[in-house]
């Protein structure tokens, strides 16, 4: 009886349903309303504003899937009507880049997104690369590498940088090059980080436990870098790419210091990176790259708050709960890392916990890899207790991954995804999100993904790939796929072109490859870099 | 006699401001290793040409310099070369780690001065 009431009402609920999805209306100037003859949808609203500024871009149009609208001149836009889901929204208005982010709408709700438009390029700049044979692109594989002030306690991270390049010849369509010329580095001003760094004065302490059962050391000559012996100048390699083939060159492992030699704080370092042709000696193509590198790595904002002696201090209580916190400890699996410290014995944290940065496995009795152990001691709890309150025992800067990455003064943060006002959090979650045990670190998945918040269509990385281990693979020129790492055209996460400088700052090194071959700041936009007498712009 | 006495009077007035607005690249350097030898960084700051004081705070530089486990002990300028408004000199500078058992002698680096002048007044240029 009840079945038969129901399929004598049904088919009248879904006239009702129909009836009322197909009205609604167009409003006014800066909203839209998409037709929907059934199914649930939502509704879309915000801003669209030029990227770093709070100037909003009237006439913009907005779209998602069919439907689109047109911002006001305040720059606001309303889109209702649009279909539940994960959508890429695109934004695109005069004299402005094409931009887009993918939107989540839910049913009867309003979502709201604010969009930032980079200005268009200015097409009237001669390009200087096309007075050019070669031209190198070179860039630091990660925006900001961190080191420790101090390695007389422990050593959680050692001095470590990465530089990569390629080199494309303009008058060949053979390319990359990677045979038969020399890739030379040299760190301007920082041949000597052991006069500011303490690191090989302690090394001989550092170790892990290997992925083959052995063991690795640390220990390095002075100012020869760990487990690759580079050095602050030298010779690249061929960059190992499994994936992809051979399509660069590439050194791991400098020891670059943020002191410059003479003292001079320097995390934004230069780089000089040149393509020498073996055969007549000639400089093909030179460019300067930033080496950036930072001790804004700051314990001590929470363990102790004074000058060097104090950061020992600090360093050591570290150590000392970490031997006594019963959350760390237990009774039955002890540390005795401050007694250690005391009678002159002191550790690498990947010693005991897992660090893929490094190649260390989890030794000891720990379970957990280093970040894990890290952000989730920090940022969670252990066991079901609550082992830090972050929001309160945080020191109060924005974002509170500052208290321990660099930094408030130093900016890992500089790149086109700052200047549109984005943050640590929005691409990797909070302090607990990156200690979650189902987190390995450093792999696909566990870092943030252009594909993610960018239409994955165009803008994602190679499957299961890195952003910095990622090739073009969507080009409209078929023959441009797999020979141009993302990083080459639009440089190293957290430093993404079109990067931005402190307020006031007028010098900015990671913009010089560009500016070098572009005689702009973006990214690497203009076909007429790599081809002779091509224009165009569009590489996605 | 008069217009004798007062072209010197004019001449050693110019003289006299040339040597306020900066003594060249060498008082440049003697200033700005000096200041670091007494720890005076703010002082030792304001040698830094105007790019890289626009990047680096003085609060970041001072911080930072303090922060330094080497602390400079001396200087010697081994070449200075100029070419109208840009500079160069190779200087030895010896630096010690204080209160560091492991390296507690004083040690030479050997470092490149790059300057320029700015604005009338000359200035370490970092990059």
């Amino acid at each position: 009886m009840k079945r038969s009431k129901f399929y004598l009402w049904a088919p009248v609920a879904l006239m009702v349903f129909a009836l009322a999805a197909c009205g609604g209306g167009v409003g006014g100037p800066g909203s839209g309303t998409a037709t929907q003859a059934h199914g649930s949808t939502g509704t879309l609203s915000g801003y669209v504003y030029q990227i770093g500024t709070t100037n909003g871009v009237g006439s913009a149009t907005v779209t998602v899937g069919t439907s689109s609208t047109t911002t006001a001149s305040d720059g606001s836009y309303s889109l209702s009507g649009i279909a539940v889901g994960n959508s890429p929204a695109y934004v695109s208005a005069t004299n402005y880049q094409k931009t887009s982010y993918n939107v989540v709408i839910n049913a009867n709700s309003t979502t709201t997104n604010n969009f930032n438009l980079t200005p268009a390029y200015n097409t009237s700049i001669t390009p200087p690369a096309n007075s050019m044979n070669y031209v190198l692109f070179a860039w630091n594989n990660l925006g900001i590498h961190c080191c420790q002030q101090d390695y007389s306690a422990f050593s959680a991270l050692p001095p470590y940088n990465v530089l990569e390049a390629q080199l494309i010849n303009r008058n060949s369509t053979s390319n990359p090059v990677i045979s038969g010329v020399t890739i030379n580095y040299w760190l301007v001003n920082k041949q000597n980080p052991s006069s500011h760094l303490n690191f090989w004065e302690y090394d001989s302490n550092f170790w892990f436990h290997n992925s083959s059962g052995g063991t690795t050391s640390l220990n390095a000559a002075k100012n020869v870098g760990v487990l690759t012996g580079a050095l602050t100048n030298g010779t690249m390699g061929l960059r190992p790419d499994s994936a992809n083939g051979t399509l660069g060159f590439e050194v791991a492992g400098i020891p670059a210091s943020a002191y410059d030699d003479d003292g001079t704080w320097d995390p934004y370092g230069v780089a000089i990176v040149n393509a020498v042709d073996n055969s007549t000696g000639a400089v093909l193509a030179q460019v300067n790259v930033e080496v950036p590198i930072s001790t804004e790595m700051d314990c001590k904002n929470c363990h102790g708050t004074t000058n060097l002696d104090s950061t020992l201090s600090a360093f050591a209580s570290i150590l000392y709960d970490h031997d006594n916190d019963p959350n760390i400890s237990g009774s039955s699996n002890g540390t005795h890392l401050y007694t250690d410290y005391q009678s002159g014995t002191i550790h690498l944290c990947a010693e005991c916990h897992a660090d893929p940065a490094l190649g260390a496995v989890n030794a000891e009795g720990a379970t957990e890899n280093l970040p894990q152990a890290m952000h989730h001691f920090h940022g969670g709890s252990v066991n079901g207790t609550v082992v830090m309150d972050w929001t309160t025992t945080a020191q109060n800067v924005t974002p509170d991954c500052f208290n321990c990455h660099p930094g408030p003064n130093t900016q890992c943060m500089r790149g086109i995804m700052a200047r549109a006002g984005k943050s640590c959090h929005d691409c990797h979650g909070t302090v607990a999100d990156v200690g979650s045990a189902n987190r390995t670190p450093w792999t696909a998945g566990s870092l943030p993904m252009c594909g993610t918040c960018h239409d994955p269509a165009h803008y994602a990385e190679n499957s299961n790939t890195l952003y910095q281990n990622s090739v073009l693979k969507d080009a409209p020129n078929r023959a441009m796929d797999g020979i141009l790492y993302c990083e080459a055209c639009h440089n190293s996460p957290h430093a993404e072109l079109i990067t931005t400088a402190k307020a006031g700052a007028i010098n900015n090194a990671d913009d010089s490859v560009p500016e070098a071959y572009q005689g702009d700041n973006y990214w690497i936009h203009n076909c007429n870099i790599c081809h002779p007498n091509k224009s165009g712009y569009v590489h996605h | 006699m008069k217009r004798y006495f007062l072209a010197f009077m004019i001449i050693g007035v110019l003289a006299a401001a040339g040597c306020q607005r900066g003594a060249g690249p060498k008082g440049l350097l003697q200033k700005y290793f000096s200041t670091a030898m007494k720890k005076d960084f703010a002082a030792t700051y304001t040698c830094y040409y105007a790019p890289y004081r626009a990047k680096i705070s003085e609060a970041e530089y001072v911080k930072h310099r303090l922060e330094d486990p080497a602390t400079l002990l001396g200087y010697k300028i081994l070449s200075l070369k100029q070419q109208g408004d840009a500079a160069s000199a190779v200087v030895v500078l010896t630096f010690i780690k204080k209160g560091d058992p492991k390296q507690p002698k004083p040690f030479p680096v050997t470092v490149s001065e790059n300057m320029i002048k700015e604005h009338g007044d000359w200035r370490i240029k970092v990059w």
